[in-house]
């Protein structure tokens, strides 16, 4: 493993950094799918459990399964009142532990670019839903600038820092899904754009948000004093700090979502 | 061990997709076909293929 590998092992650090800009983004990605009540789910890369909740608070389904690869994420995730429904194990989207057949939805919430081989994790979810069933996933627009931290990564990269990035980072484009998806078979595939945006109280706000983050996180706290202090100023210049001193800004994330044939 | 019988019946080892069965002591799960047993910690099943090990009969 190298350092420019990102891992989550902390749910709680994570929820503040990401799994509010996830929350916002699934919202919106569950208002666009429109699923009917008492499905059975899966839910691939469901880390600490943030969709996972949603699901159960918004979708009423008869079943939701949770896999991550991530012990310290499911971990967290448990202690969620989703768990009342939601089962967690550890797993790998590009071998489920799950029979044919077995769900009616299979999602995978802003995960895609984490998987080694997408079009394997694809093939996964479209082997495990019944036909006529879903699979769908969201991700950021990480190659469009669609990240909800792009500004602190710009930054980075401006002071010549190595920048963690997932293993297939335009796996979430909008063609590249919609490639996906219809190269797994799927039939009545559409995708969709989702702009999400979130207001931090102000820079400190932001700045202990970024300070908690699994990726960059440890890399920000080994620079020096000076490094990263300067890396603060090339932020503040740049994030629209509004008189009262909030921070307002989109972030975007691309949908798709397909059916499984009934003949398959 | 709070594994329930509805749990078990949906999970499927990753590597050949056949049926897994709570070990007797309740430490792993193990496939009724290629024998791999896979952990489980803090309750959570490790359905893993590199963290299983093939336990013979």
């Amino acid at each position: 493993m190298t350092d420019n590998q990102i891992r989550f092992d902390d749910g709680a650090t994570y929820e503040r950094y990401m799994g509010i800009w996830s929350q916002l983004a699934g919202e919106t990605f569950l208002d666009w799918l429109a699923p009917n009540a008492g499905l059975r789910w899966l839910d691939v890369g469901c880390g600490n459990g943030a969709f996972t909740e949603m699901l159960v608070e918004r979708c009423a389904p008869v079943s939701v399964q949770g896999i991550d690869p991530s012990e310290g994420q499911l971990v967290y995730a448990r202690t969620r009142p989703a768990s009342r429904i939601a089962q967690f194990q550890q797993g790998d989207a590009m071998a489920l532990p799950f029979p044919d057949d077995a769900f009616d939805v299979a999602v995978m919430p802003l995960v895609i670019f984490f998987v080694p081989e997408p079009a394997q994790g694809v093939a996964e979810m479209v082997r495990v839903v019944s036909p006529g069933g879903v699979v769908t996933a969201y991700g950021w627009d990480l190659l469009g600038g669609g990240f909800p931290y792009e500004t602190l990564l710009a930054a980075m990269r401006e002071l010549g820092m190595t920048v963690p990035e997932p293993p297939n980072p335009g796996a979430a484009s909008l063609d590249t899904l919609r490639d996906f998806w219809v190269a797994a078979g799927l039939e009545s595939v559409e995708t969709r754009e989702i702009t999400v945006q979130r207001t931090f109280a102000d820079f400190d706000d932001y700045w202990t948000t970024v300070l908690g983050a699994p990726s960059v996180g440890a890399k920000l706290a080994a620079m020096t004093p000076a490094e990263l202090a300067h890396l603060k100023e090339l932020q503040r210049a740049r994030l629209p700090i509004d008189a009262a001193g909030q921070i307002t800004y989109s972030a975007r994330a691309n949908a798709v979502k397909g059916r499984v044939p009934t003949t398959h | 061990m709070s594994i329930s019988p509805d749990f078990l019946e949906i999970l499927r080892c990753p590597a050949c997709k056949s049926k897994v069965e709570l070990k007797a002591d309740g430490s792993g799960l193990k496939c009724v076909s290629c024998h791999r047993v896979y952990p489980i910690r803090d309750e959570i099943p490790v359905m893993l293929v590199d963290e299983a090990t093939i336990e013979e009969k």
